[in-house]
C-alpha cells in the first residue's frame, strides 16, 4: 500500500473538519465583513471596517484589549517563571507543583471570573479583609484599569506558565548551566546568560498563547469589565447582536481584526524563538 | 551567551568554592527560596479563589463587612436545583455535547496523529499550520461568520450545530496531542505483527492500541473539557436555546444578583474538570505539557 496515500487518508478527516468548519466560517465571515455575503445591507467594500474603526469606541476598546493582554501576559509569565525556578531543584517539588498547577488548568475561565468577582467586588472578601485592617480599597471590578479581568487571567495562566517552564527546565538546560558554573559563572550570570535564554523559546511560546487567548476572550471582561470602554471581543459581540443589520458585518469585522493581531503576534514569535535558541547554543533550529 | 561576559568573570576552577559531588552545579538563583513555602503558595494560588465559592454557596446572609457568613443556608442550592432551575437539564446538555465532541475529536485526532507521527506527508508544514489555526484564532470569529450557514442548514439552535461548532478546536488539540503519543509508539512492532500474518486493523488493535490507551484517555478528556468550558460558541450557534452549564452560570452571575445560587452553579460546573484532572494526573504526568494549553 502506498505509504504517503495512507497518511493523507488518515489525516484527511481531521484536516477537513478544521478546514471546513473553521476555515469555512472564517472565510464566510470575511466575505460578510466585505458586504459580499450574508444578511447584510453593507455595501461591497471596506465600509464595515471603516464604520467600526471610526470613532472612539474601537480605539478605546483596542487600547483596553492590548492593555489587558499585555499586562496579564507579563504578570503571568513573571510569576510562573519565578515559581518554576524556585521549585525546580527536587523531583518531588516539581511533581507536586505540576500536579497542583494542573488542577487549576481545566477550570473554565467563566468560573474563574465568578470566583474572582466574589473576591474582588466592592463587597468582596478582599474589601472585607481590607476594611478590618482599616484600609479602603478602590473599585477593582468594573474599574478603569480592568484589575479584576487581569487578575482572573493571571490567576489562570500563571500555573500554565509554571508547568511549561518546569517541563522545559527538565531538558538540556541543566547541562548548559553546569558547564557555565564549572567555567566560573556566578549564579546570577548563569541565570541571565544561560537559563533564561534557554527558556526563552518556551516562555515566548507560552506568552503568545496567553496573549492570543486573552485578546479574544469574551466571558471574563463581559462579566468583570465596565460598560465603556469595552475590550474588542465584547464590542464585537455587542455589534454582532445589535438590532440593526449592518451590525453583523461590523461584529465580524472586529472579530477578524482581533484574529489578525493574534496571528501577527504568533508570526513575530516564530522569528524570535529561532533567534533566541541560536544565541545560546550557537545552533540554528 | 556572550563569551566575553563569561571570560571576564571567570576564575580558575581551583579558586571556586569546592565543587560538590561530581558535576553538581552551584545552586542557581531562586533555589534559596524555601521550597515548601513556594509549594504552599502554589496550592493557595490555585485553590484560594475557588474556596470562597464553597462558602458562598451555603449562605444566604453574608453582609458586608462580615468576614464570615452570619447564617448558613441551603437557599442557594434550592434555587440552583429547584423546580424553577434548569441546572439538571443544563448538565445533561453539557455532558451530551461534551461526550459527542470528545468521541469525534479523539477518533479524528487519533487517525491524524498517526499520520503526522509515522507518515511522510506532502505539505506537512501547511497541514501543521492549519491544525494550529484554531489554537490562535479566537473561535468566536469563526462562529460569527458561520452562524448564517448554520441558520440556513437548520443547524442553528440545535445540539448538532453546537457540537459542530466546538469540534474544530477540540480536533486540533486532540491531533496535536495524539501525534505526540504516536511518536512514542514503535512502528516496527505493527510491521512485525503484519509479517506474522495479522491484518492492518488487527495489527493496530492488538499492538498499537494498548500503547495508545493513556493518550486516548487524555485526548478525550481534553476535548470534553474544551466543550464543557465553552460559552460564546454555544451562545452564538445554540442561540440561547441550547442551554449548557456555562450559559446558565453566566446568566445567573450577570443577571440574578443571587450570589449563593451563582456559587452553587459554579461549584457544579467546576467539579468535573477538577475530578477528571485529579483522576488523570498519572496519565498527564508524562505528556508533552505544552499541550495543556488546552486548559487556557
Amino acid at each position: 500500500m502506498n505509504h504517503r496515500r495512507t497518511g493523507l487518508l488518515l489525516i484527511l478527516p481531521a484536516l477537513a473538519t478544521v478546514v471546513l468548519l473553521f476555515g469555512g466560517g472564517l472565510g464566510y465571515g470575511f466575505a460578510q465583513s466585505l458586504g459580499l455575503a450574508g444578511f447584510t445591507d453593507t455595501p461591497v467594500g471596506l465600509a464595515a471596517y471603516q464604520r467600526v474603526t471610526d470613532g472612539p469606541a474601537f480605539t478605546d476598546g483596542l487600547l483596553l484589549s492590548l492593555w489587558i493582554s499585555t499586562v496579564a501576559t507579563g504578570l503571568a509569565v513573571a510569576i510562573g517563571v519565578a515559581a518554576a525556578l524556585a521549585l525546580r531543584r527536587t523531583a518531588a517539588g516539581r511533581r507536586t507543583a505540576t500536579f497542583l498547577a494542573q488542577l487549576g488548568l481545566p477550570v473554565p475561565h467563566l468560573i474563574g471570573a465568578v470566583a474572582i468577582g466574589l473576591l474582588l467586588a466592592d463587597s468582596g472578601l478582599l474589601a472585607r479583609a481590607a476594611r478590618t485592617v482599616g484600609v479602603a480599597l478602590p473599585a477593582l471590578v468594573a474599574d478603569p484599569h480592568a484589575v479584576a479581568v487581569i487578575a482572573e487571567y493571571v490567576w489562570k495562566e500563571a500555573p500554565f506558565v509554571l508547568i511549561v517552564v518546569l517541563a522545559a527546565l527538565g531538558g538540556p538546560v541543566a547541562e548548559h548551566e553546569r558547564v557555565a558554573a564549572t567555567l566560573g559563572a556566578r549564579p546570577r550570570q548563569v541565570l541571565r546568560h544561560v537559563t533564561l535564554p534557554l527558556l526563552a523559546p518556551s516562555i515566548l511560546a507560552v506568552s503568545v498563547l496567553i496573549f492570543a487567548f486573552t485578546l479574544g476572550a469574551y466571558e471574563v471582561p463581559a462579566l468583570l469589565g465596565r460598560a465603556y470602554p469595552q475590550p474588542l471581543p465584547v464590542l464585537a459581540y455587542q455589534r454582532f447582536t445589535a438590532a440593526e443589520l449592518s451590525g453583523r458585518a461590523e461584529g465580524v469585522a472586529i472579530a477578524l481584526l482581533i484574529a489578525a493581531i493574534a496571528v501577527a503576534a504568533a508570526l513575530a514569535y516564530t522569528g524570535a524563538s529561532r533567534r533566541a535558541v541560536g544565541r545560546v547554543t550557537g545552533a540554528r533550529r | 551567551m556572550t563569551e566575553a561576559g563569561l571570560t571576564k568573570e571567570s576564575r580558575p576552577v581551583q579558586e571556586a568554592p569546592p565543587v560538590q559531588e561530581a558535576g553538581r552545579p552551584r545552586r542557581p538563583l531562586g533555589a534559596g527560596l524555601a521550597r515548601p513555602t513556594v509549594l504552599i503558595l502554589t496550592g493557595l494560588w490555585v485553590a484560594g479563589p475557588l474556596l470562597p465559592l464553597a462558602v458562598q454557596a451555603f449562605t444566604d446572609q453574608w453582609f458586608y463587612p462580615d468576614l464570615w457568613p452570619a447564617r448558613w443556608s441551603l437557599a442557594g442550592w434550592e434555587q440552583a436545583l429547584g423546580p424553577q432551575s434548569r441546572l439538571a437539564e443544563a448538565v445533561t446538555t453539557s455532558v451530551g455535547i461534551g461526550a459527542a465532541v470528545a468521541a469525534l475529536a479523539t477518533a479524528l485526532g487519533a487517525a491524524a496523529g498517526r499520520a503526522l507521527a509515522w507518515h511522510r506527508l506532502p505539505g506537512r508544514r501547511l497541514i501543521e499550520l492549519v491544525l494550529l489555526a484554531p489554537v490562535l484564532v479566537p473561535p468566536f470569529a469563526v462562529a460569527m461568520g458561520a452562524q448564517i450557514v448554520y441558520l440556513r442548514a437548520g443547524l442553528a439552535d440545535s445540539l448538532t450545530g453546537v457540537v459542530l461548532a466546538q469540534l474544530p478546536a477540540a480536533t486540533a488539540y486532540a491531533t496535536l496531542l495524539m501525534s505526540g503519543v504516536w511518536a512514542g509508539v514503535d512502528p516496527a512492532l505493527e510491521r512485525q505483527a503484519r509479517t506474522l500474518g495479522a491484518g492492518t486493523w488487527r495489527a493496530f488493535r492488538e499492538v498499537s492500541l494498548p500503547q495508545l490507551r493513556g493518550g486516548l484517555v487524555v485526548a478525550a478528556m481534553f476535548a470534553f473539557l474544551i466543550s464543557w468550558s465553552d460559552y460564546l460558541l454555544t451562545l452564538l450557534i445554540g442561540g440561547g436555546v441550547v442551554t449548557t452549564v456555562p450559559l446558565l452560570l453566566f446568566a445567573t452571575a450577570a443577571g440574578s444578583g443571587n450570589q449563593a445560587a451563582t456559587a452553587a452553579i459554579a461549584l457544579v460546573a467546576v467539579a468535573p474538570p477538577l475530578l477528571l484532572t485529579a483522576l488523570a494526573a498519572r496519565q498527564l504526568a508524562g505528556r508533552d505539557t505544552a499541550l495543556l494549553g488546552v486548559g487556557r
